[in-house]
């Protein structure tokens, strides 16, 4: 149980932020009108309810974020893929719940609670798109959108054993997001992006298809010009039968991840290996601990360029304390200068340069790691996003892919004896030694797919690749236990 | 918003705003067993769906609801109305759960 939070404000926690029941009936009213007057659908998302992290901006509602001076601002605009979702013909009902401030792997804030994860209320439903996670996981949703900018898509998804992409700045529009930001500060940053949560490895394509071919570059300066048909597959027609080439990477040489983490990365690595699927996958055992290592810090680095400081004149507006969560992680900090930020762009160019030489040296299609270096923790336990902030450092397209569950087998096992590598490192372990191991047990266990950046086509392809070897691995396991 | 209101107060009504968009028929009338902390299956069991609702929200993904929805053999209202009232039950479902969640660790307290 999280302590120090008021058990009188918690009583409407929950995974909803806005909701638009009224509306959403009577948009799907019009869609079956117009569908019953031209026998044709509205577009390629006729129909279909949509739901959107609570950061989007919708007409009418407001994009509260979770801050009490950001309510009953209801907005004015659209924020551009909204305006996207709804030409496709899509149906908007609700947006979910995040984290006060965006920038935590649980979802609380003072204004709408807290939410949990419905597979076992004792863990989180990760962060900042938890509602999303929670409310596709519950299928109160079959196709979410979220965002991420150091996990916030990916954690979610793996929490909820669900599906869901951060694509690279500049594929699916951003414009118009309230994130808690001065206009222009992003650019100088680390850039976010939106990305769907779903249930399927094709729903997830289903968005970007559906975004690459809305033509967004008219609509947002940042999403670069290429339709879903011109983007980059996995393999050309004649080469699909070509091995997909997967680099395995097993830790970020920052936090070891923690004995069921390192044995189901290996197991990953088996079931690769020995598939009889076609295409084949050649699967290249990755060490990148070297520059794996130096992303973390960077991207906290970035992450701290204002200091938190527009963040907490929100909250001081009306005297708003901070989550628990955050209590002892987050204070204001002086802004960073102008030689400090261009410090860090160098350094960023730096590694994305360095990091180019592992793809071309082997040839990857993609690289396999874990999504973090522990299983779904209990509420409010997730302490680091190293290993999914380190793809967004580096603006690569990156996925979670559920794999299976936590079963008692994977309980046994201790950490390595030794120092702890870092400060994560020692918190992590104890996220395996002052625990009931038990409560892991049927959490998802997920692997992250990283691809290049802006190569989500391909992403997509190498990820039904891998989904099918995965499933088939499971009928396999099925028929052997029946037997 | 009324100058000076406390951000206690803008919480209770936006969470009143949001509760009222709850039509009174989706809500839940029993809440889970207190020990129960796996509710994946409270929106399928409450009764609050119908059998189409729940194959509705149930057999397909995305891409299979649009394929139904494009051939007209499911109409938007019918898969909107039954996406909603799922929503509605899954936003209740952790509510009621958590108030569940605290009451035996209060108990220990007091």
């Amino acid at each position: 149980m999280p302590c120090g939070e008021n058990p009188d404000l918690l009583s409407k926690s929950n995974c909803l932020t806005e909701i638009f029941f009224d509306s959403a009936l009577e948009r799907a009213r019009e869609l079956d009108a117009h569908f019953q007057k031209t026998g044709k659908p509205k577009g390629p998302l006729h129909g279909l309810p949509v739901s959107l992290k609570d950061s989007f901006r919708v007409i009418g509602h407001d994009a509260s974020i979770g801050i009490a001076s950001l309510c009953f601002k209801p907005c004015k605009v659209n924020s551009t893929l909204v305006d996207m979702l709804l030409d496709a013909g899509a149906v908007l009902y609700c947006k979910t719940n995040v984290p006060q401030t965006l920038m935590a792997l649980d979802s609380h804030n003072n204004i709408f609670g807290r939410t949990l994860n419905p597979a076992n209320l004792r863990l989180t439903a990760g962060g900042s798109s938890g509602g999303e996670g929670a409310l596709v996981a519950l299928r109160g949703s079959i196709l979410g959108v979220g965002t991420d900018v150091g996990g916030s898509i990916r954690i979610p998804a793996m929490c909820n054993g669900l599906y869901g992409i951060k694509p690279s700045h500049g594929r699916v529009p951003y414009a118009g997001q309230e994130n808690g930001t001065i206009a222009g500060a992003e650019v100088l940053g680390i850039r976010a992006s939106a990305g769907p949560i779903a249930h399927s490895v094709r729903d997830c394509e289903l968005l970007m298809r559906v975004v690459g071919d809305g033509r967004a570059w008219n609509w947002d300066p940042e999403v670069v010009p290429q339709s879903w048909k011109l983007q980059a597959p996995l393999h050309a027609q004649q080469d699909s039968q070509k091995p997909v080439v997967v680099g395995v990477v097993r830790t970020e040489g920052v936090t070891t991840p923690l004995p069921p983490i390192a044995r189901f990365m290996d197991e990953v690595a088996n079931t690769l290996r020995k598939t009889s699927s076609t295409p084949r996958v050649e699967v290249v055992d990755l060490d990148l601990t070297d520059l794996l290592s130096k992303c973390q810090s960077l991207a906290n680095a970035f992450f701290s360029i204002d200091g938190a400081n527009h963040m907490f004149d929100l909250l001081e507006a009306t005297s708003e304390p901070l989550s628990p969560w955050l209590r002892t992680r987050l204070r204001r900090r002086p802004r960073a200068d102008l030689s400090r930020v261009t410090e860090l762009q160098a350094r960023r160019t730096e590694l994305q340069t360095a990091f180019l030489d592992v793809w071309r040296r082997h040839n990857l299609d993609a690289i396999v790691c874990p999504v973090a270096p522990h299983p779904v923790p209990e509420v409010d336990r997730w302490n680091t996003a190293s290993y999914t902030s380190a793809f967004v450092l580096l603006d690569y397209a990156a996925a979670t892919l559920p794999v299976r569950t936590v079963r008692p087998g994977d309980l046994k096992g201790e950490v390595e004896e030794g120092k702890p590598l870092s400060s994560w490192d020692k918190y992590n372990r104890e996220l395996w030694t002052k625990v009931d191991r038990s409560v892991y047990l049927n959490s998802p266990l997920c692997v992250q797919v990283v691809g290049q950046k802006l190569m989500e086509k391909k992403l997509l392809g190498v990820m039904g690749v891998l989904d099918k070897v995965f499933r088939d691995s499971r009928d396999v396991g099925r028929e052997q236990a029946k037997l | 918003m009324p100058e000076n209101e406390s951000w206690k107060d803008i919480a209770r009504r936006k969470q009143e705003q949001r509760d009222a968009a709850i039509p009174a028929s989706w809500r839940l009338q029993s809440k889970p067993g207190a020990n129960r902390v796996k509710v994946l299956a409270v929106p399928r069991e409450c009764g609050i769906l119908t059998k189409e609702e729940i194959a509705i929200t149930e057999d397909y993904d995305a891409c299979g609801l649009l394929d139904e929805l494009a051939s007209g053999r499911l109409k938007s209202i019918d898969v909107t109305t039954a996406i909603c009232k799922r929503a509605a039950i899954a936003h209740q479902l952790v509510s009621l759960t958590l108030s569940f969640y605290i009451t035996p660790l209060l108990s220990l307290v007091l």
